[in-house]
């Protein structure tokens, strides 16, 4: 019972964005079937899936981060000599850093602000907004983390000079 | 300010920051010290840009990729295809060709189809001898049609950004894809006899009738999607699911290849490969609305229109830039970035968005198998255990068979306009 416990916290992120593509493909399913079969769409579906795909990428944006699969260009940080690669990796993450403190308080103030329900399902705006700040946090986290890593290991590497 | 947004962003993506983060990060800096706009209005694009019903079919067909690589969806079509071609000079190479042309009427990733061809087709050509690079190379020159025959990931995208009915593109894509594989068999006929390759042996009846029963299910993925959005039943989104949902009734109930313990990863890695592309998407929005602000489209078009190219010249002209950035860059970054720019200036020069679409698609298509950069090419290196020098020694030959189609596609438009105007013409 504790192992898959444990296994959930700790890919929690893959959890919650494997469960959301999952309820995303279902909703729609149904609105297909209702519609087609029953001749009663699902009112819901279209707006439930919108959002979930919205939580979704920002939930995996985190997973991306946590697993270095963020498509970027690495074709000139490759070309540099290694010695100075730990400093560019150091600059790229501060840029990630800036960007998602920005993130976080814009993203704070427009979540706070929501509090108008949705058209169909008539919950209130900020459950969608709000992983926005949410996964940003999360990123910042752990490119600060990243930082601190890479930064010791260029004191090190300098220390063995 | 905007040379000075946009050289930011390139410093960005020289320092390896993912190209995400780099096109909103130097974003938020034009808006917040250029237009002095609250960054609250970045943040809202952030969302915005990913709020639409269309791109759905993203993860759904990314999904379905998955499901059918696992499935062993792929290696019946293989099947199909060693039955139908493999008997011929160099079999195995055009075995790859046709298998890549069924897969690409289910599948709508490239990626997709050169992981699950090249897992089943480059170990057994290297067995018959054939060589891993130039094994490599073909399968994924095959590859490149998947997201130009529909369904299509990229065409998607193109068409939410762009306004253009995604069904339409769909259909666009079909002739386009047929074109390719045409010049690519082609090529492999001439290699194949120069070299030498071996011919396999001919099925039999039995074995033609086997092969083709073996893959009649998996072929009816895409008359579910297809159909579904022609026949105006399904959104292309609720047909993507539906693919979804077959392939995993095929791989998980009828083939039994999909086991419980592989499905959770399947999905979380679907679901992970959605949210690569989806914030690429989401961050191009706050910089489209920068070249909005500054007025960069209509700058672009007077440029353009300064310089009295004919509608071929700019569509020469255009195809090469793609081409060499492509080069360079990951396809879908272009798509986000160059769509809001480039579509006053198709609207000044009569080129229909449609037709572009499908020509942008190829070009990016071609970047992802040229060298430095291209997700195909590192996905088959890796397959054939080659490098990336050894991919390129064999690759040119079916470069120039795919350039060769680029520029039937670019310059014979009634190619791309025909099925599409004929079965569901524009209202």
């Amino acid at each position: 019972m504790v192992a898959p416990l444990r296994f959930v916290l700790k890919n929690l992120e893959e959890v919650i964005a494997g469960t959301l593509l999952v309820l995303m493909a279902m909703a729609t399913l149904l609105n297909v079937v209702a519609r087609y079969f029953f001749n009663s769409p699902v009112p819901w579906a279209d707006e439930f899936s919108r959002y979930a795909f919205i939580w979704l990428v920002f939930v995996g944006a985190v997973v991306c981060t946590k697993q270095g699969r963020h498509i970027s260009i690495d074709l000139v940080v490759t070309a540099l000599p290694a010695r100075i690669r730990p400093f560019v990796q150091i600059l790229a993450d501060v840029a990630t850093a800036a960007l998602m403190l920005i993130i976080i308080y814009y993203g704070w103030i427009l979540t706070a602000s929501a509090t108008q329900p949705t058209s169909t399902l008539k919950v209130p705006q900020y459950i969608v907004y709000m992983i926005v700040p949410l996964s940003a946090l999360l990123i910042l986290l752990r490119t600060a983390m990243d930082i601190v890593r890479a930064t010791r290991a260029s004191l090190a590497s300098g220390a063995r000079r | 300010m905007i040379l000075l947004m946009l050289v930011l962003m390139l410093l960005f993506f020289a320092l390896g920051t993912p190209i995400a983060w780099s096109m909103a990060l130097a974003a938020s800096i034009y808006m917040a010290f250029g237009a002095h706009v609250s960054l609250q209005a970045m943040v809202q694009r952030l969302i915005g840009g990913i709020d639409t019903f269309p791109l759905l079919a993203v993860p759904f067909f990314i999904l379905a990729g998955n499901l059918m690589n696992t499935g062993g969806i792929t290696h019946r079509l293989v099947g199909l295809s060693r039955a139908l071609i493999g008997h011929i000079k160099g079999g195995l190479a055009h075995v790859v060709v046709i298998t890549n042309v069924i897969m690409a009427g289910m599948s709508g990733s490239g990626v997709a189809d050169a992981t699950g061809t090249g897992a089943v087709l480059i170990p057994a050509m290297k067995r018959d001898g054939y060589g891993a690079p130039f094994s490599a190379a073909i399968v994924a020159a095959a590859a490149t049609i998947g997201p130009i025959i529909p369904p299509s990931i990229l065409f998607v995208v193109y068409g939410s950004l762009a306004n253009v009915s995604i069904g339409r593109l769909f259909l666009g894509g079909a002739i386009p894809g047929l074109v390719m594989g045409v010049c690519l068999i082609v090529a492999v006929y001439f290699i194949a006899r120069i070299r030498a390759y071996p011919a396999g042996r001919r099925a039999t009846i039995r074995e033609f009738g086997r092969a083709v029963l073996d893959a009649a299910l998996p072929l009816g993925m895409p008359l579910i999607i297809l159909g579904g959005i022609v026949g105006g039943v399904t959104t292309p989104t609720e047909a993507a699911a539906a693919g979804a949902a077959y392939a995993f009734i095929l791989g998980f109930f009828v083939y039994r290849e999909i086991k419980l313990a592989d499905l959770g990863r399947l999905i979380v890695e679907s679901a992970v490969a959605t949210a690569a592309i989806g914030i690429i998407i989401s961050a191009s929005q706050p910089f489209g609305w920068v070249l909005a602000f500054e007025q960069a489209p209509a700058a672009v078009v007077a440029f353009v229109r300064e310089l009295h190219l004919s509608t071929w010249e700019l569509l020469l002209a255009l195809n090469l830039i793609m081409l060499v950035v492509g080069c360079f860059m990951e396809g879908l970054a272009i798509m986000v970035m160059v769509t809001p720019i480039i579509l006053p200036l198709l609207a000044s020069a009569g080129i229909d968005p449609l037709h572009f679409g499908v020509v942008f698609t190829l070009n990016i298509m071609i970047g992802n198998i040229t060298p430095p950069v291209g997700m195909i090419m590192y996905v088959v290196c890796a397959l054939g255990k080659i490098t990336i020098a050894q991919f390129t020694k064999e690759i040119w030959p079916f470069l120039i068979a795919l350039l060769v189609a680029l520029g039937v596609v670019t310059f014979v438009p009634i190619v791309t306009m025909w099925l599409p105007d004929t079965v569901m013409p524009a209202r």
